[in-house]
C-alpha cells in the first residue's frame, strides 16, 4: 500500500470493515459469501469467487458474485478447479494475469461464459493448511490487477483464515448442539405414543438437523430393501467420517421407527379383514335368517294341505331348505358339523343324572359349579360325563343307595367329579374291584389316565362309598404325577 | 353330604315360554308350533329391553332368545337374565353361531343353545328338555334335573 492519495484511506477503511465484517459470529457459509463480497468492493472487481478445497485436491465448493442467476444457470456446472483455476491448487501463492485466457494452463472458457480477461488469486490458509482460494477477474476499468491488490487480498485472506476458522468452531458447535437436540428429539419421538408414521415423519425430519443434511427420505433398494437416503445439495460438502456414523446410528434409528410402522400399518390391515369379516357375517346371518323365516312359513302352511302326496313333496323342499342352511352354516362358520341343540355342561350332567334316576329309583342331588369356561374343544367333558355314567350305574348295580350326591367343579386347571352315595361302600379289596364291580373303576380310570388326571374309590366315615375323578384342562397329557389309582382303600 | 338343593315344587314341568326374537315370521311360527306342543307362550316380543321386561315380568320356566336383535345381542340379555332370574332356563336361538359364540352363550348362563331350522322340532326339545337351574342360586352353571323329581324325593333329599 504505497499510495497515500485518499484512494487509499479509501481502501484501508474497506479493508478494515471487511475484516469486521468476516470475523463476526456467523457460519462458515456467511463467513464465505462475506469474503468474496468484501474482495470484490475491495479490489474493484466485476467478478469474485471463492473456491473451497474438497479431500480430493479440487474444489468442493465453489461461491461467485457477479454473475447473474441466469448466466450461472447456462453455465451448468460449477468449476472443479482445473485450468487457471487449479494453478492455485496446485502452487498455493498468490497469482496475478493480464489475461487469463492466453495463460499456458488455460483450457479455455467453456460455451455461455462470460469474457474474462484480468484475474488475481490468493489461497487461504487456515492453520497451515490452504482452505480454499480467493478469485478475481475482470478489474473495473479494463486494467490489470496491481501488486497493491495483491497485497490488500493477502490481507484480506489471512483474515479471512481467521474468520473461517473460527466460523468452522461456531459451525461445529452448533451442529453439535443441534445433533444433540435432534438426537433427544429422535429417543423421544421413538418412545412417544404418537402414531408411527408420524414418529417416522419427525425421525426423519430431525435427521437432517441431525447431520446438516438437505434431504432424508426411504427408499428402497434393488432387493426391496429400505434404504435412507441423506443427501446434501451440490456443491456442499461430502459426509465426513464422523457423520457418516452418526448417519449409521441414525439408520438404525429408522430402522426402529420404520418397524413401528410396519406393525401399526399390519394391525390396520387385520382391523380392516377383521370389519370385513363383521360385514360378511352380518350379511350371512342376514341370510340364513331369512331362509330359515320362509322355511318357517312353508313348513307352517302344512296344515293347509290335506294331499299326502302334498305332505312328502313339501317335506322334501324343507329337507333341501334345512340343508340348505345347514350348509351355510358349516360352510361359512368352517363347523365340522351343526348339531341341533348344544347343551351346557351343567344341562348334560342334569340329563346324565336324570337318565340314572330310573334306574335309582330315585334322582341324586346336583352341584355344578362351572366358574371357569373350559377350554373350547377339551374331550374332558365327554370323559367326564361318561364316567358320571358308569359311576351312577355301578351305585344302581351293587350299592344299595338310597340317596347320592353328585358334584361337579370346574376350576381354572382341573375339573372334579365326586359321586358320593349312602350304600354298602366299596369292595372290600383291589381283586374285588377289578373282577366283580369293576369294570367301570377299570373304564374310570382309563379315562383318567388318558387325561393325566386320577380316578379312586373311598369309604365314607358314615358309610357308603365315595368317587373321586380328576383331570386337569388343557393340554391334556398321560402319565400325569398324580398316577392313575383305580381305587383306594376307605 | 351336602343336602340338594332341588326344589320339587318348582321343578314342576316346565311349559312356560317367553319368546325373544325380532323376525315377525319366526316369531309367529314358533308361537304356533309350541302351543301346539302344548307349551304356554306367556309372552312374543323383539328387542333386549322388551325381552328383558317380559322375562322379569312373567317369570316363565324358559326363556328363548334370538342371538342377534334390534338393540343387542341375546347373549348379553342372557348374562342379565342369570343374574337377575337365575330360575329361568335360557336358550338361546342362534341363525348361525361359531364354536366360541356357543360357548360363550353358555358360559353365559345358557341351558343350550340351538341352531334356528325351518322345523321348530329341535327348538322344542330343547325347551321341553331342558333341565332346571337351582332356584335361589345366582350364576351360570346350576341345574339340576327337570323330569324325575317327584315329591317323595323330598324326604330321602333332606337326610
Amino acid at each position: 500500500m504505497s499510495d497515500d492519495g485518499p484512494d487509499a484511506g479509501r481502501r484501508l477503511r474497506g479493508l478494515v470493515a471487511a475484516n469486521l465484517a468476516v470475523t463476526e459470529n456467523l457460519t462458515l457459509r456467511e463467513v464465505l459469501s462475506q469474503i468474496v463480497e468484501s474482495a470484490r468492493d475491495l479490489l474493484d472487481s466485476t467478478y469474485a469467487a471463492l473456491g473451497v478445497l474438497g479431500d480430493d485436491g479440487r474444489l468442493a465448493q465453489f461461491l461467485h458474485v457477479g454473475l447473474d442467476a441466469d448466466a450461472a444457470a447456462r453455465l451448468g456446472d460449477l468449476p472443479r478447479g482445473h485450468g487457471i483455476l487449479g494453478l492455485l491448487i496446485d502452487d498455493p501463492r498468490p497469482l496475478r494475469l493480464h489475461d487469463l485466457g492466453r495463460h499456458s494452463a488455460s483450457r479455455g472458457f467453456p460455451a455461455h461464459h462470460p469474457p474474462m480477461r484480468s484475474f488475481i488469486g490468493v489461497p487461504i490458509r487456515v492453520r497451515d493448511e490452504v482452505f480454499g482460494n480467493i478469485y478475481l477477474t475482470d478489474k473495473r476499468g479494463g486494467g490489470p490487477f496491481t501488486a497493491e491488490d495483491e497485497d490488500l487480498l493477502v490481507a484480506l485472506a489471512a483474515n479471512a483464515a481467521v474468520a473461517v476458522d473460527h466460523a468452522r468452531l461456531h459451525d461445529e458447535t452448533t451442529r453439535a448442539r443441534r445433533r444433540e437436540q435432534a438426537s433427544t428429539r429422535i429417543t423421544t419421538a421413538l418412545l412417544s405414543e404418537a402414531a408411527s408414521d408420524e414418529v417416522l415423519r419427525m425421525v426423519l425430519a430431525e435427521g437432517r438437523l441431525l447431520v446438516d443434511a438437505d434431504d432424508v427420505h426411504l427408499a428402497r433398494d434393488a432387493d426391496g430393501g429400505d434404504l435412507v437416503v441423506v443427501r446434501r445439495h451440490p456443491g456442499r460438502p461430502a459426509f465426513d467420517a464422523h457423520e457418516q456414523e452418526t448417519i449409521d446410528r441414525f439408520s438404525e434409528q429408522v430402522a426402529l421407527a420404520v418397524g413401528r410402522a410396519r406393525a401399526r400399518d399390519d394391525r390396520e390391515r387385520v382391523r380392516l379383514v377383521a370389519e370385513h369379516h363383521r360385514i360378511a357375517r352380518d350379511m350371512h346371518d342376514h341370510v340364513i335368517g331369512r331362509l330359515v323365516g320362509s322355511g318357517m312359513a312353508v313348513h307352517g302352511l302344512g296344515r293347509y294341505i290335506t294331499d299326502p302326496d302334498g305332505h312328502r313333496r313339501l317335506a322334501a323342499h324343507l329337507d333341501d331348505l334345512d340343508a340348505a342352511v345347514r350348509d351355510l352354516r358349516t360352510l361359512i362358520y368352517g363347523l365340522d358339523e351343526d348339531p341341533a341343540v348344544v347343551w351346557s355342561l351343567p344341562a348334560r350332567v342334569a340329563q346324565v343324572v336324570e337318565e340314572a334316576a330310573a334306574h335309582l329309583g330315585f334322582t341324586p342331588g346336583v352341584t355344578v359349579d362351572v366358574t371357569v369356561a373350559l377350554p373350547v374343544g377339551s374331550t374332558v367333558p365327554e370323559h367326564l360325563l361318561g364316567v358320571l355314567r358308569e359311576a351312577l350305574a355301578n351305585v344302581a348295580r351293587h350299592a344299595c343307595a338310597r340317596s347320592v350326591e353328585v358334584t361337579v367343579t370346574c376350576r381354572a386347571d382341573r375339573v372334579d367329579l365326586t359321586v358320593a352315595d349312602d350304600g354298602t361302600g366299596p369292595p372290600q379289596h383291589r381283586r374285588a374291584a377289578t373282577t366283580s364291580g369293576g369294570h367301570g373303576l377299570t373304564n374310570m380310570a382309563d379315562r383318567a389316565a388318558a387325561l393325566g388326571g386320577a380316578s379312586s374309590l373311598c369309604r365314607n366315615v358314615s358309610g357308603g362309598a365315595t368317587l373321586h375323578w380328576t383331570a386337569p384342562l388343557g393340554g391334556a397329557v398321560a402319565g400325569a404325577e398324580e398316577g392313575t389309582a383305580d381305587g383306594g382303600p376307605g | 353330604m351336602q343336602p340338594s338343593r332341588v326344589d320339587p315344587l318348582a321343578a314342576a314341568h316346565a311349559r312356560s315360554v317367553v319368546l325373544v326374537e325380532d323376525d315377525a315370521i319366526v316369531r309367529e311360527q314358533l308361537v304356533a308350533a309350541m302351543r301346539a306342543a302344548g307349551i304356554d307362550v306367556l309372552a312374543a316380543v323383539s328387542g333386549v329391553a322388551r325381552g328383558y321386561d317380559a322375562v322379569v315380568g312373567t317369570d316363565p320356566d324358559v326363556a328363548v332368545l334370538d342371538d342377534r336383535l334390534p338393540d343387542g345381542l341375546g347373549v348379553d340379555l342372557c348374562r342379565r337374565l342369570a343374574a337377575d332370574r337365575p330360575g329361568v332356563r335360557v336358550v338361546v336361538h342362534a341363525a348361525a353361531m361359531t364354536t366360541t359364540e356357543q360357548r360363550a352363550a353358555l358360559d353365559a348362563g345358557a341351558v343350550a343353545v340351538v341352531s334356528k331350522n325351518v322345523r321348530p322340532d329341535a327348538l322344542l326339545h330343547a325347551v321341553l328338555c331342558s333341565p332346571r337351574q337351582f332356584p335361589g342360586r345366582s350364576g351360570a352353571g346350576k341345574v339340576t334335573p327337570l323330569r324325575s323329581v317327584r315329591p317323595s324325593d323330598v324326604r330321602t333329599k333332606q337326610a
